[in-house]
C-alpha cells in the first residue's frame, strides 16, 4: 500500500510569534506560560527564576541508591550512564553529566520496593515529579525495583529506558506512544535500548530554543508574546468519484495558517493505504497544499477512510478528514459458498467459485490451488449473471472465472478452515485467496460447549447434524459426575444436545466430556468438550 | 507525603473527567469483527473488551447508564470466530450489556451459535428481523426500548432456518410497543439505509448503523431522530443522553482492563491454543524459505543488526503476552505461516520463528543455494506495510524504524567488525 502526502507552500507568510511547540510536557507548557506572564506582569526578578529552571543544554544527574545492594547500585548507574550517552549522543550540543556532591541535580533516581498498578491494569515501572523550585531536580524519577502485572524484577535495560525518559522529559519533552523511542515508555518490562528519534531530537532542540529566547526576554526585562496558530482546512472532506480497484486515489487539501504563531501539523491515516503521515510547519498566513495518494488495492466497494489532521492549534488540536469514494472491485469470489460451511459426503463434496472479473482490467488464471483440506480445482472462463450481497450489488452481468474445487472425504468428522489460492498473471494481483469452511461427518456445532463463568447451575446446548445424511443416536455419556447430557431432536434429522451443569459442581475450572454413540459403524461416536468455571 | 499527593491528584483527574450525567446514558457499540484486544505488539492502542468494560463500569458511577452493542462480533465464521463471538459476549455480559444486536454476521455462525450466544451474552440477544426462540424482539432497558433489524432479513433468517420479519414490520412492532420509551433501533444496514430508515419512522429515538473507522464527531440528526454509529474495531464507545449531549469516547490504555473481562480473554487465548487453530491455518505452496541463520554467514554485519533488533525476538514478545499460538498474531512475528514451507512452530522450525530476513525479502532458500543465479527481489518499505499498518503499528513512521533495523548498500551502516554495525549519523 502506498500513498504520498506532499505539501507545496502557496503564499509568503509573516513572521511568526514563538510558539509553545507541539509534543511538550504539560509541566514545560506551564513553565513557560508562568515565565511569559511575569515578563508581562514586569516581575523580572520572578521572570529570570522561572526562566532559569526551564531546560537548557547542560542536564545533569545524580542516583540514590540507598534502596540497592552493591552490585544492583553499579549495574543501575551504569544503565544511567548508557541512557546520558543515548542522549548525548543524540544531541552533540547536550552535556549530560553526574551531578557533583552537593549539587541539585537536574534528574535525580531514587528507587522504591513497588509502586502500585496504574491506569493499565499494570504494576507501575516508575513515576516521575517535576520540581517547581530551585532546590528541587526539575524531574525526579522513582523507580520500583518490581514492576508489571504479574511482578518480574527490575533489570538494568529497564532502568536505562526509566532514565532515557527522565532525560527527555527534564528537556521539556512529552510521553511518546512510540515503543523503543525515548520517550515511549510503559511499566512493562523494557528490554530494547532506548533510541532519541528525529522528531524527538528536533521538538528537544525548539524547546531549548524557546527557552533560551524566554531567559534573555527576561535578562533584558522585556516581554515576549506566544503567537497563536489558527489551522483553516479547505475542504473539510474529502468526497471523490469513483476509481477501479488498485487505481490510486487522488485528491489534496489545503491547510491555512490564519494565526500569528507558527503552524505544526502531522497528517495520520486511519489506514494502511495512506502509509506516509506528513509533518510540516506553516507560516502565519501561509497556505500548504497536503496531497494525498491512496492505494485502493485491498478495498473494493465503498470506500470510507479518514486522514486526521494532528496541530498544535489550541482550539482544534486534531480533526478528522474523512476520505469517501466508491472503489470497483478488480476481482470477487462469489458463490454460495461463502456462509454456511460445505458440508462433504462419503464421496466427498464439491464448492463451487467465481471469480468475477472487471473487464476493464482482465487477468488470466494459471492455476489454482486447494488449501487446507485434500482436493483439486479445475478452473474454466464463466460469464453470468450474479449479485454481490456483500457489497450490496443487484444481479448483474459478470465476467471471469468459474471454480470447481473437488475436495476428498479427508478432512475427517469435523469442521476445518479450507481455502483455494489462485495464481494470475497480473503482477497487481499474484496470488488471490478465498477461504470457506468444510465440514464432514456428525458435527457439533459450535465445536464444544463452553459455559464461561457462571454460578449455580448451568445449561447450555449444541446442535448436532449430519446434513442429507440422517444417523441415529444410540446413547450419551459423560465422564464427569456433574455433567448431565441429554438429547432431543431438533429440526428434523438434526439433534440438540443439552447439558446441564448441577449446582453442587465444584468451584473453579472444570473441563468434562460428552460422548453421543451413533448408529454410524464409520464415526460411532462424537465427542464434545465442556469447558467453564464454577464462581 | 508527595506519594499520596501524587495518588490524590490521579483521582482528581480520572474523577474530574467523568462529570455526572443529569439523564440516563445510553452507551452504543459495535462491529467488534473480531478485534477482541488491540494488538499487544505496538502500544498503546485503542479497543478492547476488556477496556470497554471499564469504560462502562467507570460511566455508570457516573449515573444510569444503558449499554447497547449493534453485532458484527466477528467477520467470519471460522472455530476462531466462534470463540471471539462467545469471549466477546461473555466479556460484554460481565460488564450489564443490555441489548446485543443479532445480525447477519452472528447468524452466518449458525443456530447452535445463535444458542450459546443468547446465553453467553445473558438473555440480550436482539432481533425483529427473525422470530427464533433464542432472540428476543425487544428489550426494555431503562427509559429505553431496544429493538434491532436487518437491512437483508431474509438472508438472517435463511441461515438459521428461522422465520424471516420484514424491516417495516420489524420497526412498526418496536414502535407500538415503545408507548412511553424511546424506541432505539439497532440497525444492520449503513448510513444511507439508516437516513432512509428515519425518514420512514420518524417516532425513532435513535437508529444505530454501521460504519468503519472512527466515530462522527457530531451525531447526525433526521427529524427526531438521532442516528448513531460506534465505528468499527471496538476502538470506541458512542456516549449520549439523545436529548444533545452526545461524546466519542476512544478506548486507549487510560482505561485498564477490566478483571472480569481479563479473564474471559484469558480463556479464549488458552481456548484457541488448546484446540491448535494455529495448526489449521490454511497453507498455500510455493518456493522454500531458508531461515534467518543461513543467511549470517554471508550478511554477517546485517544478520547482527537483526539479531539485536526487535524482529530477532519478535515471537518471544507474543510469548510473553501469550498469543504465540494465535492465528491471528502469529503471522506477523515469524517467517511464511501461510507458506506450507513456512513456520509451524519454534520447536519444529525455530529458523523461521521471530521476523527473519525472509519475512521481508520473501523466500530464499535457491538464493541461498546459489546466490548469484537467485539474487534476492530488493524490497523497500512496501515490505512493512502488511504488519506495521495503522491497526497493529499506530506509531509506525518508515524514517525512525528503519534507522532500528538499517542494514545493507546505502543505509548508513558501516562495519565495526566484532562490534557488529553502528548507524552513523
Amino acid at each position: 500500500m502506498t500513498a504520498l502526502a506532499l505539501v507545496l507552500a502557496l503564499a509568503t507568510g509573516q513572521e511568526a510569534k514563538p510558539t509553545v511547540p507541539a509534543g511538550s510536557s504539560e509541566a514545560f507548557q506551564t513553565s513557560v506560560r508562568n515565565v511569559v506572564a511575569d515578563l508581562a506582569a514586569g516581575s523580572w526578578a520572578l521572570a529570570a527564576q522561572g526562566a532559569a529552571r526551564l531546560p537548557d543544554t547542560d542536564v545533569t544527574v545524580s542516583l540514590d541508591g540507598k534502596l540497592l545492594d552493591t552490585e544492583q547500585s553499579a549495574e543501575f548507574k551504569a544503565a544511567v550512564q548508557e541512557a546520558m550517552d543515548v542522549w548525548a549522543e543524540a544531541m552533540s550540543e547536550l552535556k549530560v553529566s553526574w551531578a557533583a556532591v552537593g549539587e541539585t541535580a537536574d534528574v535525580r533516581f531514587n528507587f522504591v520496593p513497588s509502586l502500585p498498578e496504574g491506569e493499565g491494569g499494570r504494576m507501575q515501572g516508575a513515576v516521575h515529579f517535576f520540581g517547581g523550585g530551585p532546590a528541587e531536580p526539575r524531574v525526579e524519577a522513582v523507580i520500583a525495583l518490581v514492576r508489571d502485572t504479574p511482578s518480574v524484577r527490575v533489570e538494568a535495560a529497564d532502568v536505562r529506558a526509566e532514565a532515557a525518559y527522565a532525560i527527555g522529559a527534564s528537556l521539556g519533552l512529552a510521553g511518546s506512544p512510540r515503543p523503543g523511542s525515548s520517550m515511549g515508555r510503559t511499566d512493562a518490562p523494557m528490554r530494547l535500548k532506548p533510541v532519541v528519534m528525529p522528531d524527538e531530537r528536533r521538538l528537544a532542540r525548539r524547546v531549548l530554543e524557546l527557552s533560551g529566547l524566554l531567559r534573555k526576554a527576561a535578562a533584558e526585562k522585556r516581554t515576549v508574546e506566544l503567537g497563536r496558530p489558527v489551522a483553516v482546512l479547505q475542504p473539510a472532506e474529502l468526497r471523490l468519484e469513483g476509481v477501479r480497484q488498485g487505481e490510486p486515489l487522488q485528491t489534496s487539501f489545503e491547510v491555512s495558517n490564519q494565526g500569528d504563531g507558527e503552524l505544526e501539523y502531522r497528517v495520520v491515516p486511519d489506514c494502511g493505504c495512506f502509509t506516509v503521515g506528513y509533518t510540516g510547519t506553516i507560516a502565519p498566513g501561509a497556505t500548504s497544499l497536503v496531497q494525498v495518494l491512496a492505494d485502493t488495492s485491498e478495498f473494493p466497494g465503498p470506500f470510507r477512510k479518514a486522514l486526521y489532521l494532528y496541530t498544535n492549534d489550541p482550539d482544534t488540536p486534531v480533526r478528522r478528514i474523512p476520505v469517501e469514494s466508491h472503489v470497483r472491485p478488480a476481482y470477487r469470489f462469489l458463490g454460495p459458498a461463502t456462509l454456511a460451511p460445505v458440508v462433504l459426503g462419503e464421496s466427498g463434496g464439491t464448492v463451487e467459485l467465481f471469480l468475477a472479473i472487471d473487464p476493464d482490467r482482465p487477468f488470466k488464471v494459471t492455476a489454482v490451488e486447494v488449501s487446507g483440506a485434500t482436493g483439486q480445482a479445475v478452473f474454466e472462463p464463466w460469464s453470468g449473471q450474479m449479485a454481490d450481497p456483500e457489497l450490496g450489488e443487484a444481479a448483474t452481468d459478470r465476467q471471469g472465472y468459474r471454480i470447481r474445487v473437488l475436495l476428498a472425504p479427508g478432512v475427517g468428522p469435523g469442521r476445518v478452515t479450507a481455502g483455494v489460492f489462485a495464481r494470475t498473471d497480473d503482477p497487481k494481483t499474484p496470488r488471490l485467496q478465498k477461504t470457506f469452511q468444510v465440514q464432514q461427518g456428525i458435527v457439533a456445532m459450535p465445536a464444544s460447549i463452553y459455559f464461561g463463568e457462571f454460578r449455580g447451575a448451568g445449561t447450555a446446548h449444541v446442535i448436532v447434524s449430519r446434513p442429507g445424511r440422517p444417523f441415529q443416536v444410540l446413547g450419551l455419556e459423560t465422564d464427569t459426575d456433574f455433567v448431565a447430557p441429554s438429547l432431543a431432536p431438533y429440526r428434523g434429522s438434526d439433534y440438540k444436545l443439552t447439558v446441564r451443569i448441577a449446582k453442587d459442581a465444584p468451584k473453579g475450572r472444570f473441563s468434562a466430556t460428552v460422548t453421543i454413540k451413533t448408529d454410524d459403524p464409520g464415526q460411532p461416536t462424537v465427542t464434545v468438550p465442556v469447558s467453564g468455571v464454577v464462581r | 507525603v508527595r506519594f499520596l499527593l501524587w495518588l490524590a491528584s490521579v483521582g482528581a483527574v480520572v474523577w474530574g473527567a467523568w462529570p455526572q450525567p443529569a439523564a440516563p446514558m445510553l452507551v452504543v457499540g459495535g462491529d467488534a469483527l473480531g478485534y477482541l484486544s488491540p494488538c499487544g505488539c505496538t502500544k498503546p492502542m485503542s479497543g478492547g473488551v476488556r477496556r470497554k468494560v471499564t469504560a462502562v463500569r467507570r460511566l455508570r458511577l457516573a449515573g444510569e447508564v444503558v449499554w447497547v452493542e449493534n453485532g458484527g462480533l466477528v467477520q467470519g465464521t471460522s472455530r476462531q470466530d466462534e470463540m471471539k463471538a462467545e469471549t466477546l459476549a461473555e466479556a460484554m455480559a460481565s460488564g450489564g450489556l443490555a441489548a446485543l444486536a443479532y445480525g447477519r454476521k452472528e447468524a452466518a455462525l449458525g443456530p447452535g451459535m445463535t444458542a450459546a450466544l443468547a446465553r453467553l451474552s445473558g438473555g440480550v440477544l436482539v432481533s425483529g428481523s427473525v422470530r427464533d426462540p433464542e432472540v428476543a424482539t425487544f428489550l426494555a432497558a431503562g427509559p429505553f426500548l431496544v429493538g434491532a433489524a436487518s437491512a437483508d432479513p431474509e438472508a438472517l433468517a435463511a441461515r438459521i432456518g428461522a422465520e424471516a420479519v420484514p424491516t417495516a414490520s420489524a420497526v412498526s412492532d418496536l414502535l407500538a410497543r415503545a408507548e412511553g420509551v424511546q424506541a432505539v433501533l439497532l440497525w444492520d444496514g449503513d448510513l444511507a439505509s439508516a437516513r432512509a430508515l428515519a425518514g420512514r419512522h420518524p417516532g425513532l429515538a435513535a437508529i444505530v448503523y454501521s460504519s468503519s473507522g472512527r466515530p462522527p464527531e457530531t451525531a447526525e440528526r433526521v427529524g427526531e431522530t438521532w442516528l448513531l454509529s460506534p465505528g468499527d474495531r471496538g476502538r470506541w464507545l458512542v456516549v449520549t443522553d439523545l436529548r444533545g449531549s452526545y461524546r466519542v469516547v476512544e478506548l486507549g490504555p487510560e482505561y485498564a482492563d477490566d478483571p472480569e473481562a481479563g479473564r474471559a480473554y484469558r480463556r479464549y487465548l488458552e481456548r484457541v491454543g488448546d484446540e491448535g487453530l494455529l495448526d489449521m491455518v490454511p497453507r498455500a505452496s510455493g518456493p522454500g524459505f531458508a531461515g534467518s541463520q543461513a543467511c549470517a554467514p554471508c550478511h554477517t554485519g546485517e544478520h547482527e543488526v537483526w539479531a539485536a533488533s526487535a524482529h530477532g525476538s519478535a515471537l518471544a514478545t507474543l510469548e510473553r503476552e501469550g498469543h504465540d499460538r494465535d492465528p491471528d498474531c502469529v503471522g506477523c512475528h515469524v517467517v511464511g505461516l501461510d507458506s506450507v514451507k513456512g513456520f509451524r512452530s519454534r520447536e519444529k522450525t525455530p529458523s523461521l520463528a521471530d521476523v527473519g530476513c525472509e519475512s521481508c525479502h520473501g523466500p530464499g532458500a535457491t538464493h541461498a543455494m546459489k546466490p548469484a543465479e537467485n539474487p534476492m527481489p530488493k524490497v523497500g518499505e512496501r515490505s512493512c506495510a502488511p504488519c506495521h499498518n495503522p491497526d497493529h503499528s499506530p506509531g509506525f513512521d518508515f524514517d525512525s524504524y528503519w534507522e532500528k533495523i538499517a542494514h545493507g548498500p546505502g543505509s548508513n551502516v558501516e562495519n565495526l567488525g566484532a562490534k557488529g554495525r553502528k548507524l552513523v549519523r
